[in-house]
């Protein structure tokens, strides 16, 4: 890989984005509808101390700033170009999408979860996941949104290549 | 040096890209589906009689409350939740054989297919996907510890030799969906082709009056005929006389009488052998909701009484829950997560069959029928069953039964016939309706979830609030103009109506006489009579004006005066399956006594004396003879036998095979048209060939008196009501009534329920196992019920005190 430098704007769009999702949690929603809210954590919650904050976009926000932020995070890391950009987004979109149709067809994924998971922090969440977790359809749309903007960011924020450098991409 | 920094950047970007990936899944796993570290607090404890609590905190899963609830139930009744899935399954001659195969046939032709259960569900709210499954997985939890101990394993299963699969979703749904056909006055029910087929005799027979005999027999609304919603305008003083345009040109239709006797045998035989297992399940009711404007408390008071047979264990048991969310109580019915009947500690409310116009049937072009899918039932101790299922536009094909394209021959008499159902893919929305409707925190979030419940039912209602309601449920759509008692295609083109768009709803609330009461009568005046359930044409008896006679005569009614009108109306006895037609009939039948040519004679007017002096009851002596009497009244002897002979000699002309399946109800019903004033006149002289209906009377009174003898008519002859299993046969009796099969009796305060007493048959357990030698062991609390329940004594059950 001829990589280039670490796109540190990238990264820092897509912390702040993954904030914003994690402010969701913290303010509009109940602490027990979410794994990394249980036990102490439940304290930092800020659900019905202050008003909620972002509405009726606060049950998508989180899924589109999810594929937005770490394809930006990804991307960002590995300073790839626009090739990369494009099987980075892709990648999360394949990721996201595929854990929102398991919680649709919770049985499937079911099957396949170890039981060595059981006792392993977050891990031991997988079930629940797709078993208490709600299917959406807006969420599947917000994560093709997330990736197509998560795209047009990492076009806009590309480092431009100095002279010797050549294009390449996230796989070369 | 150059080569050594490009190492330590991709070590550097493998390491963080890996976290990032890492810390991706987390995010994902991590944000969804909840708390897992909540510890359920969800605990189920018994009573003495084994009637289950289910308590936690509001913080419980659903899916918690309800694996609770299905190991529960499973635990009590793992044998009868198995025949009911295997019933709505299409699988009952997998382990029966042939003799359950029809029903297998029919339930797999008009169910749902795999796929449909599969997108049904999908379709469902999450919480809703929770109950369910939570329910499945306390089933299966129970089916586990089965087979690791065998010594639990229930009789039937011992019996038959086979171990419980693990339950399903798909089981669930596919039994809520044809429990509630079952419960649904059309669903099952074929009306429109044997109207077709009396419409064909009559016209054959009578070729003049032929249209006008089957406008008498089939009206279409009897303006007073005792309605749930109180009349607006009172009883018409002149007849209604409105010829239909079948009557004005009446048209020649297909002969199906060959059909509807074939398709009316075939149900009859599901319906026999289904009963053989314990199988069959039918629904009825009574409930009255009274306001306290007429309780001496001023608390509303409700009584629900669902009449849902009695079979081995009964189809009904009682639990609470009190978690996750929920604070309700009342009547379950095996494998339905749910409380069905019951009372939270803001309102309790009642279920009774109502009658929404649901079911049309099609005539059909074979260029029409599509295949849908191909089943395979699987037969004990025979080969296995290749069914074809095959559907139209507007839904199954249910005649021919299997339908073969390469062997039908297109004939009038023998038309393929389709099913469209009003309920068809709303069906699983029930487990929200339910839901919601133990949820509800006042009168219009209750209304809200009653436009989810997907069959035709009566609700009564009471609230904290000091009010009382009343819907009848269902999806009855707006047809268009034109003749329904008739399939669609018999006379015309057919007509289509669209299953979203729906007449308005029939309710209403805190009417000005204090009550809203039925036994499954007509829920407005403006409301036609079921075209597919001939025991759902109103006319002027119904059993319910019992009900109604009591509610409009008294005030000041106490929580036991309310419970105790269950044993009171229970011990009525008709036709009409309650009642007292006599209230009905005694005008008429007195006067054409008093004036018939040779009056006065001893003996009539001794009939008239007994009848004069009885209370209606077909047990004389009040509350204990109610209970506990043998005998039946020897007044009601005679009444019965008086209006049935009177029936007999007015409509013994039509000696017709098709008529014999006429209800003494309808005949009673359309000899009250020509008897009483108002409501509707009569299109032919019923009475011919006799001269008049005083003759009729007065002749079917002598052949009564002749053929009964010397009093008293009727000693030990108040009958029993069994309890049949359907291995083990008859293990229990009581003396027969017109009863519910659940009842419950709740008194609302300010605060909540003040007062809650319930009854059901047997126990709650249904379970037996196996003893040495095969002999039966019966779970402790399979009979507890019965002290309570045998005498109408009902039992407290506990307020929603914290």
């Amino acid at each position: 890989m001829h990589s280039t430098k670490v796109n540190k704007l990238q990264i820092l769009i897509g912390i702040a984005s993954l904030l914003v999702g994690l402010l969701v949690y913290l303010i509009d929603r109940p602490p027990d509808t979410a794994y990394f809210l249980a036990g102490w954590a439940k304290d930092i919650s800020l659900y019905n101390k202050i008003p909620n904050m972002f509405g009726p976009i606060s049950n998508t926000l989180p899924a589109f700033a999810h594929v937005f932020s770490f394809s930006l995070i990804t991307a960002g890391i590995l300073g790839s170009r626009k090739r990369g950009y494009l099987f980075i987004c892709l990648f999360w979109l394949l990721i996201d999408g595929a854990f929102e149709m398991g919680q649709r067809y919770s049985s499937m994924p079911l099957k396949f979860i170890p039981s060595w998971f059981d006792g392993i922090p977050f891990l031991e969440n997988t079930g629940n996941f797709f078993h208490f977790g709600t299917f959406d359809y807006l969420d599947l749309i917000a994560f093709v949104l997330g990736t197509i903007f998560a795209y047009i960011i990492l076009t806009l924020t590309m480092e431009r290549r100095k002279g010797y450098e050549r294009e390449e991409s996230f796989i070369s | 040096m150059k080569e050594k920094n490009h190492l330590f950047l991709k070590v550097t970007a493998s390491i963080g890209l890996a976290c990032v990936i890492v810390l991706g899944f987390i995010t994902i796993i991590g944000t969804g589906g909840g708390d897992s570290s909540h510890q359920s607090t969800v605990e189920t404890t018994r009573d003495g009689s084994g009637v289950w609590f289910i308590t936690g905190s509001d913080e419980d899963r659903l899916y918690d409350v309800f694996d609770a609830m299905g190991y529960a139930v499973a635990t009590d009744r793992l044998w009868q939740a198995e025949t009911f899935r295997r019933a709505a399954r299409g699988k009952l001659a997998e382990i029966f054989g042939l003799g359950q195969l029809e029903q297998d046939i029919l339930v797999r032709i008009t169910g749902y297919s795999d796929q449909e259960l599969e997108d049904g569900f999908d379709a469902l709210d999450g919480e809703v996907q929770d109950v369910i499954e939570g329910y499945v997985a306390g089933f299966n939890r129970r089916i586990a510890e089965i087979r690791d101990d065998p010594s639990l394993l229930p009789f039937e299963f011992a019996a038959l030799g086979f171990m419980p699969e693990d339950w399903t979703y798909k089981d669930v749904l596919a039994w809520a969906a044809l429990m509630m056909r079952n419960f649904d006055v059309e669903a099952q029910k074929m009306g429109q082709i044997d109207n077709a087929a009396l419409y064909q005799g009559l016209m054959t027979l009578y070729p003049t009056t032929g249209a006008g005999m089957f406008e008498d027999l089939r009206w279409i609304n009897d303006p007073d005929a005792l309605t749930y919603i109180p009349k607006g305008i009172g009883p018409l003083e002149s007849k209604e006389k409105a010829p239909s345009a079948l009557m004005e040109n009446p048209p020649v239709i297909p002969d199906v009488r060959g059909v509807a006797k074939s398709m009316a045998a075939m149900r009859l035989r599901i319906d026999e052998n289904l009963k053989k297992i314990n199988a069959y399940i039918k629904m009825g009711s009574y409930a009255w909701t009274v306001a306290g404007s007429k309780t001496s408390d001023g608390n509303p008071i409700i009584y629900s009484g669902p009449q849902m047979g009695f079979t081995v264990p009964s189809v009904v048991g009682e639990g609470s829950i009190r978690a996750g969310g929920l604070n309700v109580s009342g009547m379950i019915i095996t494998g339905i997560p749910a409380i069905v009947i019951g009372r939270s500690p803001h309102h309790a409310w009642s279920m009774q069959v109502g009658h929404a116009h649901t079911v049309d049937y099609y005539f059909e072009d074979p260029s029409d029928v599509t295949l849908n899918r191909m089943e395979t039932i699987h037969v004990a101790g025979g080969d296995d069953v290749v069914l074809p299922v095959w559907r139209t536009t507007h839904g199954p094909v249910v005649n021919p039964i299997p339908y073969d394209p390469g062997t039908y021959v297109p004939s009038p008499s023998n038309p393929i016939t389709s099913w469209k159902y009003s309920h068809w893919g709303y069906e699983f929305e029930s487990m929200k309706a339910y839901l919601d409707i133990a949820r509800a925190t006042s009168m219009d979030e209750f209304g809200a979830a009653i436009e989810l419940v997907p069959l035709s039912q009566h609700f009564c209602y009471a609230d904290k609030d000091g009010n009382i309601a009343y819907w009848m449920s269902g999806r009855d759509p707006v047809r268009p103009a034109g003749e329904w008692r008739l399939p669609q295609g018999a006379v015309a083109p057919p007509l289509e109506w669209d299953s979203a768009v729906l007449i308005p709803r029939s309710t209403d609330r805190n009417n000005d006489q204090g009550y809203y009461c039925g036994w499954n009568n007509k829920t407005n005046t403006g409301y036609a009579n079921s075209y597919n359930n001939f025991s759902y044409f109103f006319g002027p008896f119904n059993r319910a004006h019992v009900v109604d006679d009591y509610l409009s005569a008294h005030n000041d009614l106490t929580f036991n005066d309310l419970r105790n009108l269950a044993l009171n109306i229970a011990t009525t006895d008709s036709f009409g399956g309650g009642g007292n037609p006599w209230k009905f009939a005694s005008d008429s039948f007195t006067y054409a006594v008093n004036n018939a040519p040779d009056a006065p004679k001893a003996d009539r007017s001794a009939a008239l004396a007994l009848l004069a002096d009885w209370d209606g009851h077909f047990v004389d002596g009040g509350n204990t003879e109610w209970t506990e009497g043998k005998d039946r009244a020897d007044a009601w002897v005679l009444m019965d036998a008086w209006i049935d002979e009177v029936l007999k000699l007015t409509f013994e002309e039509m000696d017709s095979p098709f008529l014999e399946e006429e209800k003494e109800i309808r005949l009673f019903n359309v000899l009250l048209h020509d008897l009483l004033p108002g409501g509707i006149e009569n299109n032919y002289d019923w009475y011919l060939p006799y001269d008049s209906y005083d003759v009729v009377i007065v002749e079917a009174l002598d052949n009564v008196l002749l053929d009964l003898g010397v009093r008293p008519w009727s000693q030990d002859a108040r009958g029993t009501i069994t309890f049949n299993h359907d291995m083990l046969g008859q293990v229990w009796e009581m003396p027969f009534s017109s009863r519910s099969t659940y009842a419950h009796c709740v008194e609302f305060g300010a605060a909540g329920p003040v007062g809650i007493e319930s009854m059901f048959p047997l126990g709650e357990s249904g379970t037996i196992l196996m003893g040495e030698g095969g002999a039966p062991i019966f779970d402790d609390n399979f009979f507890t019920m019965t002290p309570v329940y045998d005498d109408f004594s009902h039992r407290e059950f506990p307020l929603f005190t914290p």
